[in-house]
């Protein structure tokens, strides 16, 4: 539960009282929760005294992620293709689902870029609120187009490796290493692989089995 | 791209009146000098330097009219 800007308003009702609120705080009723502090009642000698409704107004989870939304826009907006975003928010982490054309660009070589933009967004987040909120981005969309990618990269390189006893790929994300070790592994048993190097420069090597290359140098 | 650098400053600091950019031309890179709020300077460069880092490759990665790199100094 986020609560942010946390003000109490008093009026005759609560209704009322939340109407005030929502005049002042400017926002659309869907950002703007409250909870009643103290029920509106009549007390008194024949109901005469008029306690008044007291309510506790907060700014809810909707407008973080609203906020959020407008500021991840002004960035997209600066870089070309067309993108679809979609925020949710789990306890006290927020999901930023991207999505579209020109997300190569938006991810950046060995995913700098939305290192910058996750990191970006969570400041921004974070300013606003005092508890300590998450802000991962998902690009699963994009992930599944690339494995089809990332599978045709590794049975050529498989065949490269066959030919020329073995062979190094680019740099590359884990996800992507993945899909090469386990293409290979499936489809060519007499090769093997195995990922060198430091992040993010960590690639793939994939190499011909030792008896099966000695086994051909004998032929 | 100058405004676009305020636009996201603007967001991320406690003071967003106090911030000024001043813009200078090279032939190959374009740099922005920030003039922020004593108390934001730590907000915006971030621990090791992650936020002014993670801005200054937004800023490179976004279509650039100039082809020109960006460089980003915070001035205090």
């Amino acid at each position: 539960m986020i609560k942010l800007d946390i003000k109490q308003y008093t009026a005759k009702t609560a209704e009322l009282a939340y109407e005030n609120a929502l005049n002042e705080y400017k926002v659309p009723k869907e950002e703007l929760s409250f909870t009643v502090v103290q029920e509106a009642a009549k007390t008194g000698f024949l109901g005469l005294r008029t306690i008044p409704a007291i309510i506790e107004v907060y700014l809810n989870e909707n407008h973080l992620l609203a906020n959020l939304q407008d500021f991840l826009n002004i960035i997209l907006d600066k870089f070309e293709g067309t993108f679809y975003s979609n925020l949710k928010i789990f306890g006290k982490t927020i999901v930023v689902s991207l999505e579209g054309e020109g997300l190569e660009k938006l991810i950046g070589k060995y995913g700098r870029t939305l290192g910058a933009l996750q990191h970006l967004l969570m400041i921004y987040v974070n300013r606003m609120t005092d508890t300590k909120i998450d802000v991962k981005l998902d690009i699963g969309e994009y992930r599944k187009n690339r494995k089809k990618h990332i599978e045709e990269i590794a049975d050529s390189t498989a065949r490269k490796a066959i030919r020329e006893g073995s062979t190094e790929l680019a740099p590359m994300f884990s996800f992507e290493r993945k899909i090469i070790h386990e293409y290979i592994r499936k489809n060519f048993p007499q090769l093997e692989t195995k990922s060198v190097g430091l992040e993010p420069y960590r690639k793939v090597v994939v190499y011909a089995k030792e008896l099966q290359t000695t086994g051909s140098k004998k032929r | 791209m100058k405004e676009f650098l305020e636009e996201i400053l603007k967001r991320i600091v406690k003071h967003p009146d106090d911030i000024a950019i001043v813009e200078f031309d090279d032939t190959s890179v374009k740099t922005f000098e920030i003039i922020v709020n004593n108390e934001d300077v730590g907000q915006i460069i971030g621990k090791d330097g992650r936020t002014i880092k993670s801005i200054n490759t937004i800023l490179n990665a976004a279509k650039s009219s100039e082809g020109k790199k960006f460089v980003l100094k915070v001035i205090r």
